[in-house]
């Protein structure tokens, strides 16, 4: 080999390198600038929530408000008192948690271990409910509710709500991964089916029942439409009630009703950070359910 | 000889295990559903007692109803518009994101967090960016463009509430996107490199076709998500001015719950059930033949 040809395919490697280079800051610089376009709602929601409302649509534009009123968050706290709110939504969102966890539980359970007559029938019906949204049925529903004297109560929030196909779905799906021989030995051990089930299938099932409790705590923590349907008592109200509660009173106090959303978006951003892996990875099998 | 454990003599105790859920499910999914197609046969009011068997009388009357024809034709843009937008933006982001570059794991969780914002406060928040003298009507005059009265004129309102729409949806489509771009092997495109493929080409022949099912399984999620949704219509237009922003699910809610006609509202309701099982259905026999 020459010594030329050596020097051109150095110089050929070094040009190829540079290129990669270059298309890598592109990519950078790119999404750096998509990022900022995503973020910026919510960074004009705290900029705003920081300013008073005669500074709100000064021009030019104050990105960082000086000085930043700090004051209006915890005077946005106790002029929605947001306490109460924080409270009912803690009882609805726990509650339905809870329930919906251990019927999923149960369900996905049978559905993945036991060999009845008819499980596929039921699977489908079961799977059949995700197609039906609560904005389908939120006439009737109402109507129902209201039959059994639960407007304006915390089980009016919760039942209606308890049961969801996205949790059997789930936990059928790792019940149907787990072997049978650890269940089969339960059994042969003289435990029965209950107790098979609590001391040997749940212990093992804790990631998958722990993803379903996150996303379900999720999107009841953030539902509005059913609580905004049969609570007109305030005392009941949860927090995205109170929120636009605020809002259809305040619509032209920015800054408070900026300091009231940021607030209002705190647990759930909260939750976001801590099981992050648990929510992009439900979100993605979510729309996989199909 | 070995007795199978989960035994065929008690196998019914799956069923035992079932019906908690079922029973619940019944009674608010099922119940409800068969209600409300029995109401939408009456002329039932949420203020008076008697009610009476119509016939479709309020599936015609849907017909010649121009609020509802006119809710109907602003679903198919609104739904039209925001998941074109949230499809293409969120699939080049998943492509961008899964390229190996520094910082992406980042980047994902950045991008993600307009999904993360409560669904309430999303119309709150866009509602002040569309304000005339907000933020879009800014960036607006400082590419020097006319200003727009979103809000308050008819085009405008819908338009904002696809931006608003599209923001929460994007980055759910992005994760759905990403989870289907990693489930693409990585020998096909090695091998693709060799035979001298450039990027495009790769993308065209390789990812696309790759990607058709997860494609399908995000246009059903975003076409759900997006018909049966009126938060950000209620909050942020309140379907105005004069019904220009009314969509379907906002129109079922309006007719039932503030002009008190359970009965009619449940037809339109019905109809936008056949919406969204008409879809499901269409785009789950496109992928079984894609997969058959």
């Amino acid at each position: 080999m020459s010594l030329a040809t050596a020097a051109v395919r150095h110089s050929r490697r070094g040009a190829v390198r540079v290129r990669e280079h270059a298309v890598t800051i592109a990519l950078l610089l790119l999404l750096t600038g998509v990022t900022v376009v995503f973020l910026m709602p919510i960074f004009w929601m705290v900029s705003t929530s920081l300013k008073t409302n005669r500074h709100v649509f000064d021009l030019p534009i104050q990105w960082f408000p000086h000085p930043a009123l700090w004051s209006n968050y915890p005077a946005a706290y106790t002029t929605v008192r947001f306490t109460r709110y924080f409270v009912n939504s803690a009882i609805v969102t726990g509650s339905v948690t809870v329930l919906n966890v251990l019927l999923s539980a149960l369900a996905g359970y049978g559905l993945a271990k036991y060999r009845f007559l008819g499980r596929h029938v039921l699977l489908v019906l079961i799977l059949a409910t995700l197609m039906l949204p609560l904005e389908v049925v939120m006439v009737p529903l109402y109507l129902t509710v209201q039959r059994l004297g639960w407007l304006n109560s915390y089980q009016g929030m919760i039942v209606p709500v308890a049961a969801n196909a996205l949790g059997v779905l789930m936990m059928r799906q790792y019940f149907l991964s787990l072997p049978d021989d650890l269940i089969a030995a339960a059994r042969i051990d003289g435990a029965g089916h209950v107790s098979t089930f609590l001391r040997i299938a749940v212990p093992l099932a804790w990631p998958a029942l722990l993803t379903v409790a996150i996303l379900i705590f999720q999107s009841t923590w953030d539902d509005f439409v059913w609580p905004f349907l049969i609570i007109s008592n305030t005392s009941k109200a949860t927090v995205p009630l109170a929120v636009q509660t605020f809002q259809s009173a305040e619509t032209s106090n920015f800054p408070m009703l900026m300091a009231v959303s940021s607030i209002a978006s705190v647990p759930l951003t909260l939750l976001f950070f801590v099981f992050q892996r648990q929510i992009i990875a439900g979100v993605a099998t979510t729309g996989m359910r199909h | 000889m070995r007795r199978r454990w989960f035994g065929p003599t008690q196998p019914w105790w799956g069923f035992v295990f079932t019906l908690p859920i079922l029973v619940l499910l019944v009674g608010f999914k099922f119940w409800p559903m068969a209600y409300a197609a029995g109401l939408s046969l009456t002329n039932a009011s949420l203020t008076e007692r008697a009610w009476r068997f119509v016939g479709v009388h309020n599936y015609a009357r849907l017909a010649r109803d121009t609020t509802f024809v006119g809710a109907l034709a602003t679903t198919g843009r609104y739904v039209g518009a925001t998941i074109a937008l949230s499809m293409i933006i969120g699939l080049g982001l998943a492509v961008l994101l899964n390229q190996k570059i520094p910082a992406r794991g980042l980047f994902r969780t950045l991008i993600f967090l307009p999904a993360v914002v409560p669904i309430v406060v999303a119309p709150i928040l866009w509602q002040f960016l569309f304000n005339p003298y907000g933020l879009v009507n800014d960036a607006l005059k400082a590419l020097g463009l006319h200003p727009v009265n979103w809000l308050l004129s008819s085009q405008g309102a819908v338009e904002a509430l696809v931006v608003a729409t599209a923001w929460r949806l994007t980055p759910l489509c992005m994760v759905i996107y990403l989870a289907g771009l990693q489930s693409i092997p990585a020998e096909l495109y090695e091998a693709a490199k060799v035979d001298g493929a450039g990027a495009p080409r790769r993308f065209r022949s390789i990812t696309l076709p790759m990607l058709k099912p997860t494609f399908l399984v995000v246009l059903v999620f975003a076409i759900t998500l997006t018909v049966q949704n009126f938060v950000l219509a209620l909050v942020m237009t309140g379907g105005g001015p004069d019904n220009a922003s009314t969509t379907l699910s906002l129109f079922v809610y309006q007719t039932g719950f503030l002009g008190f006609q359970m009965g009619y509202a449940s037809a339109a309701a019905i109809v936008m059930l056949l919406i969204i099982v008409a879809f499901t259905m269409l785009s789950l026999r496109a992928l079984r033949t894609e997969e058959g």
